[in-house]
């Protein structure tokens, strides 16, 4: 057997208290697509980021064809044939594909930037590797796949011997998903290595030659492809145990708060369709489970039903009332809704105000903090102590920046703002996203127990948060409703195959699917 | 006494260290900015031969040292305090008001014209006058806000470009219909009304009520931002609009709003050149105050009331600056050395840190 081109051996990384990797050990053959699975947060990313230079590791070893190495940084990572791109792509919009792809080296003479001689080597790069760009075309005027495959010609400029790929079919649609995956398997035949991220098992299964899967920061599986099934991956990838606990499911609900009717939504940039005749309904006295891998249109229901977006076509009404395109945040926080947002630091918080001023926030407007034009500063402070001390908010200096507490005292803080004043439509996304698991079982009380007089919209790809919660579930994919269900008919392998785009083999009644 | 007594005791000494704390947190960067600007203006004195400390003597001989000299530094930080506030509000928002000199020439032109346009009573002509530049100033910075609101304009650009907008009508009309007739070489308009002169408080010199005004304004804006609903609202857009956005505020009405506050006071400050100094409008009567007042602004280090003593400390090197031309026979223009070194180290937010490395070092050895 020959030496492998990479070997992890007990790499682990810790941001604080928090382990991201733990002992890993990983064993990469040269020349071969190996895939990398698991859930949100269990350590992918950290470790293909270690492995690209940007991150040093606490403790273990990285050797490169048996030889121990130290990435200090991507500069060195690139010097030993190691390439990333990542899910954000790290390209300059006004400049050509030609002119991103060269940039780290381009050819001159006399510190005269050649740009023919770099257009031609850009469409020989491109046609020796089957990806399909317009040298002379501007990012900005390219669709989102050939941007990609220009960030993917911008790592291969460089010539590394392995290239790692973070989440790359995320932003695809299915098509440009297809061709990428062919891209793939022309790289690999041209002597290439390549390590991807991924969520989607279809993937795994239709071009992966080995298959890591990760949880919690460690590895749990590793195997040939052909020795698996996509059930086994999902099983592994959540973890049997997790799902033993029986949870109460509410049965009896009342009123309907939030409606959706034949809701689509086209996203104004590229022309995608984020929404596909999207139908749902969510009523007081129960929580409805949004699961889906992230980028299937969570995000874009979420906006709609919070007033930050307008439906393309479709009706949306809230307590009976049609809201539809005239509908902003304010309008629909007077109508109850209240929204724990996915992204707690672009949007949940002002980071550089004070705690104060951020719990404050929405209850400014009406009596007792708003004495008519003035704030009373007594009733601010005693709303966002109380509120601290309620919800174990820590440190709990009110006059303290809000960018001084932890991801999981942040998001207490918000999850305090919001639920106060009980709201009665809760819209929260990834609510545990980042935050320990103390802080997390906290969250989870506090939304079951709003549940009474109260509807619960959880969006979440996290399948366990999912099933715990949920007392009806509907699944996402690429805009549409997949699947409801109950979560006594889902299994963890039924829902991560849904998740991941596959028709589940049995126990899951097709019910909602509209399109 | 009690256990609990002394565990209140330590609470507020704890919150007294912290307010102290934010205090000096507050005031280090223009502390640190005047020495380092004074240190970088001695070392050119040096060089040129000159003692420092003539001159810094001099400087607050010719500012503090008279009656006229007191007189002269409040007559220029009555308008330096106005344009810290209208740079000050805007940054609040988030936003960034680059046209303040047009507003202030807006406000200028409207304010002499009701000074002589306009037939009032001796108390109320002033008050209308600067009400009316006020008002002046706030449309005109209306226009930018708006744009930004419903176009997506940049105000630094549309504010800034309205400012030739507003020199051209203001001239164009004061050439053809009010244009004093004995004024020959200078554009400028007829005299405004006795009624409408803001008369000196000092018996020398030229300060007005308008410095009462300009404190006031500061104080009462202060308390605005820190404790209204509409200022709070204000100060959450632009510390991140997403969320001010996302919490229902209407940021675009928020946004409005403070551009036009930072329009009327500068507006204010044209009236009060206008009717107070001026006693008429006289073209490109502003020496540069737009500018000033975000050396103000800076200086002030994001606090409203610490616009004042910002104010006043630049209204002292403006007033200060003839004292050392006339007695050491420098160019005043060692004045506007002083001012732009201090900005120049306001501005570098990293001079703190490696200070403190510094302080460390020295405290090592």
């Amino acid at each position: 057997m020959p030496t492998p081109i990479i070997q992890l051996i007990g790499v682990t990384k810790r941001f604080g208290s928090f382990v991201a990797n733990q002992a890993i050990d990983l064993t990469i053959e040269a020349g071969s697509i190996h895939a990398i699975v698991g859930e949100n947060g269990a350590g992918k990313s950290t470790l293909m980021k270690t492995l690209a230079g940007l991150h040093m590791p606490e403790e273990g070893r990285i050797l490169l064809r048996g030889e121990e190495v130290m990435l200090r940084n991507p500069e060195a990572a690139m010097r030993h044939g190691i390439g990333m791109v990542h899910q954000h792509f790290s390209l300059i919009d006004s400049l050509t594909v030609t002119e991103n792809v060269v940039l780290s080296n381009p050819p001159q003479r006399a510190g005269l930037f050649l740009k023919r001689d770099a257009e031609r080597q850009v469409k020989e790069l491109a046609e020796k590797y089957g990806l399909a760009v317009d040298p002379r075309r501007r990012i900005l005027e390219c669709r989102v796949g050939v941007q990609q495959r220009a960030e993917i010609l911008k790592a291969l400029y460089r010539n590394p011997e392995v290239l790692i790929l973070d989440e790359p079919t995320a932003v695809l649609t299915p098509q440009e998903a297809t061709t990428l995956m062919e891209n793939l398997r022309t790289l690999r035949d041209r002597g290439k290595t390549i390590i991807f991220i991924t969520h989607k098992l279809q993937e795994v299964m239709s071009i992966a030659d080995r298959v890591t899967v990760m949880r919690a920061g460690r590895v749990v599986m590793e195997t040939e492809t052909a020795r698996t099934s996509p059930n086994a991956l999902a099983v592994a990838m959540v973890g049997h145990e997790l799902f033993a606990k029986p949870r109460q499911v509410q049965r009896e609900v009342g009123q309907t708060l939030v409606e959706l009717d034949g809701v689509s939504c086209y996203s104004d940039g590229l022309g995608s369709t984020r929404l596909d005749n999207v139908s749902m309904s969510l009523r007081i006295g129960e929580v409805l489970g949004v699961a889906g891998v992230e980028g299937n249109g969570q995000s874009e229901l979420v906006e709609i039903i919070t007033g930050l977006r307008h439906p393309s076509a479709g009706a949306l009404r809230i307590k009976g009332v049609n809201v539809g395109r005239s509908s902003s945040p304010a309008e629909m926080r007077r109508l109850g809704v209240a929204h724990v947002p996915e992204n707690r630091i672009s949007t949940g918080l002002a980071t550089t105000a004070s705690l104060l001023d951020n719990l404050v926030m929405g209850a400014h407007r009406s009596a007792p903090v708003s004495r008519g034009v003035w704030i009373d500063q007594g009733a601010a402070r005693n709303r966002a102590k109380t509120l601290i001390r309620e919800f174990d908010v820590r440190p709990g200096d009110i006059d303290a920046d809000a960018e001084s507490l932890s991801g999981g005292n942040m998001q207490k803080a918000i999850v305090a703002r919001e639920l106060s004043g009980d709201p009665e439509i809760i819209v929260v996304a990834h609510p545990t996203r980042g935050v320990d698991i103390g802080a997390a079982e906290f969250i989870y009380d506090q939304l079951l127990s709003r549940r009474q007089k109260a509807g619960v919209l959880l969006v979440s790809s996290d399948l366990d948060e999912i099933l715990r919660l949920s007392d009806r579930i509907v699944v996402m994919y690429q805009g549409r409703v997949m699947v409801e269900a109950l979560p006594e008919d889902l299994t963890a392998e039924t829902l991560g195959l849904l998740m991941a785009g596959m028709q589940a083999g049995k126990g899951a009644p097709r019910v909602g699917d509209k399109a | 006494m009690t256990v609990q007594s002394q565990m209140g005791n330590l609470a507020a000494e704890a919150r007294a260290r912290r307010s102290l704390a934010r205090a000096w947190n507050a005031l280090q960067m223009p502390v640190i900015a005047t020495v380092a600007g004074l240190f970088v203006t001695s070392v050119l004195l040096v060089c040129i031969e000159v003692n420092p400390l003539d001159v810094y003597a001099a400087l607050l001989r010719g500012a503090l040292g008279s009656l006229f000299g007191i007189s002269s530094t409040l007559r220029w930080a009555t308008p330096l305090i106005l344009a810290g506030l209208a740079v000050s509000i805007g940054f609040k928002a988030g936003l960034f008001n680059a046209g303040l000199s047009g507003q202030i020439y807006a406000g200028g032109f409207v304010g002499s014209l009701i000074g002589f346009g306009v037939t009032l009573p001796w108390g109320l002509h002033p008050v209308a006058a600067i009400l009316g530049g006020g008002l002046a100033g706030a449309t005109w910075a209306f226009i930018p806000a708006i744009m930004r609101r419903y176009l997506g304009a940049s105000e630094i650009v549309t504010s800034l470009m309205l400012w030739y907008v507003a020199i051209g009508i203001a001239d164009f009309l004061v050439r053809q219909f009010f244009r004093d007739p004995t004024s020959a070489a200078f554009l400028m308009s007829v005299k405004v009304a006795p009624s409408a002169v803001l008369p000196s408080i000092f018996p020398v010199g030229n300060v007005s009520v308008m410095i009462f005004v300009s404190i006031g304004a500061a104080i009462l804006l202060a308390h605005f931002m820190a404790r209204s609903v509409a200022g709070y609202e204000i100060r959450m857009t632009g510390a991140n609009p997403a969320f001010a956005h996302y919490s229902g505020v209407p940021i675009g009405r928020r946004m409005v709003l403070a551009f036009c506050l930072s329009g009327f006071l500068a507006g204010m400050i044209g009236a009060s050149e206008s009717i107070g100094i001026n006693q008429r409008f006289v073209s490109q009567f502003d020496p540069g105050f737009g500018f000033d007042g975000f050396l103000v602004a800076l200086l002030a280090n994001g606090s409203i009331a610490g616009c004042i003593p910002a104010g006043l400390f630049l209204g002292i090197l403006k007033a200060g600056g003839s004292e050392i031309e006339r007695t050491l026979g420098l160019s005043k223009s060692i004045i506007w050395i002083l001012q732009g070194s201090i900005i120049l180290f306001v501005s570098a937010n990293r001079l703190r840190g490696y200070l403190a490395w510094f302080i460390g070092r020295l405290r090592g050895r």
